[in-house]
């Protein structure tokens, strides 16, 4: 995943890691990944959703981390569709 | 609009069009609910930035056949804000739910309950969890009885009742909720009353009760008589006020019974409850008023919005206490929902073995209680 866009959207409350998520996917041409980063543990399950209802995207993983302030981190990774 | 808003709308019939923005898997898990009708509609946040329109005219047309106010509703408050602004600037009059379910979790009602005796006795009832406390006054001593971690509830109270507190009790290890039962008793200076069998591990003193503890409170010597119920946990008790009040904890319910198996001993402790609910409440006048520690939906509610239910009317309609033993057993273990999430968590929190933040706590207790065995059919 080393060519993935990054958004990174620590410290934003809901519902704004959508709203950037989208923008920057639209931005992105069919195909590519774009990695999103934040420190909201309800994205988890909204990302899930989000790509669920709509059909523009596909979630190809999700991972948990923790970044250089200690914080908790929940990382998604959305495809493009082609 | 704030929690307490919403519960007066549902409760007083106003019957409240709810949107619900979450996404569908938390909608699924807990919603709102009262004692009275609310009309809800699930449309994710993430619909109204994908296809804005068209969830705004869905939403309408939705709207057109729910007359109540319209009232947004998302996990925080913040996502529900969002599309509330959305509606308002299509010209639907759309009104935030602030906080939203985290808030709505918290917080709660106090309601004076008809007790039948000279004890006075108030029914705190935390909607959002179905979580009931009490609060109990021969003359001017009053207990406090499982209350829930906003400890401030119970000191107003007190002091707008001018009450005197004498004491707090757990009726058991709660696995569902935070207590307050500790703090409260601690910024009050006074006896925090519990069972060894659940709190001997706990990293804090307190008082310990047993089967046939009595303490008398008020001019006369109110009687409040600890009586032993293990069964949802080893450390269960019940507390008899005045021989009219039965404050049960998770033992029984105005709908249903407490569930054995949060322990690893699903079969000992069935049992157990068995010998507890058969034979020791089996002693009791049918005329005892059973004031649970739980409510497990809008059809336990009185019409004055109380929950309560005397020990006939109970042996009469649950068909759980007219088994022999051994169906009995067989019937409690066969009606087990999954154990809710986070529960060891919380015990050990009340036990005070390890500490948690507030926003930590908030999401631990997220969702409804599911302390009773599921009811099926």
């Amino acid at each position: 995943m080393t060519d993935a866009t990054l958004l990174d959207a620590r410290g934003l409350k809901c519902p704004m890691p959508i709203i950037r998520a989208k923008k920057s996917m639209d931005a992105l041409p069919p195909g590519a990944v774009l990695r999103v980063v934040s420190t909201d543990p309800g994205s988890v399950l909204d990302f899930q959703g989000w790509v669920k209802s709509g059909a523009a995207y596909e979630l190809v993983g999700q991972e948990e981390g923790t970044d250089d302030q200690g914080r908790r981190t929940f990382i998604h990774l959305l495809r493009k569709k082609t | 609009m704030d929690s307490l808003e919403l519960f007066s709308a549902i409760e007083s019939g106003r019957r409240p069009a709810i949107l619900d923005v979450r996404n569908p898997d938390e909608f699924a898990r807990w919603k709102i609910e009262g004692p009275g009708r609310a009309d809800t509609l699930n449309l994710p946040y993430f619909a109204f930035i994908d296809a804005e329109a068209d969830s705004v005219s869905k939403t309408r047309a939705w709207k057109s056949a729910h007359p109540g106010d319209l009232v947004v509703v998302c996990a925080k408050g913040d996502s529900s804000e969002f599309v509330a602004e959305i509606l308002r600037t299509a010209g639907l009059a759309a009104t935030n739910l602030e906080g939203g379910m985290a808030a709505w979790g918290q917080a709660s009602t106090i309601k004076p309950l008809d007790t039948g005796s000279s004890v006075r006795a108030w029914q705190i009832l935390r909607f959002g969890k179905g979580c009931l406390s009490y609060l109990v006054a021969a003359d001017d001593d009053a207990i406090v009885v499982d209350p829930h971690r906003r400890i401030e509830v119970y000191r107003r109270a007190v002091a707008d009742f001018g009450l005197k507190l004498r004491g707090v009790v757990d009726t058991h290890l709660h696995a569902d909720h935070r207590s307050g039962g500790r703090a409260l008793a601690r910024a009050e200076s006074v006896p925090y009353y519990v069972h060894f069998a659940d709190f001997g591990a706990a990293n804090f003193d307190f008082s310990s009760v047993h089967d046939r503890t009595l303490l008398s409170f008020g001019e006369e010597g109110v009687p409040f008589q600890f009586l032993g119920a293990p069964g949802h946990t080893p450390g269960g008790t019940m507390l008899l006020v005045d021989g009219r009040l039965l404050l049960t904890g998770d033992t029984l319910f105005a709908g249903s019974v407490g569930r054995p198996d949060l322990g690893g001993r699903a079969r000992q402790w069935a049992g157990d409850l068995y010998e507890t609910l058969i034979e020791r409440l089996g002693t009791l006048d049918g005329s005892v008023r059973v004031l649970p520690a739980h409510t497990s939906g809008p059809s336990e509610f009185r019409a004055d919005g109380t929950v309560w239910e005397s020990l006939v009317n109970l042996r009469a309609r649950l068909g759980l206490l007219r088994l022999p033993r051994n169906l009995f057993i067989e019937a409690v273990l066969d009606g087990l929902a999954p154990a809710p999430p986070g529960y060891e968590t919380l015990r050990r929190l009340n036990l005070e073995l390890e500490n948690a933040t507030d926003d930590e706590l908030s999401e631990l207790e997220l969702g409804k209680n599911e302390c009773a065995l599921a009811r099926k059919g």
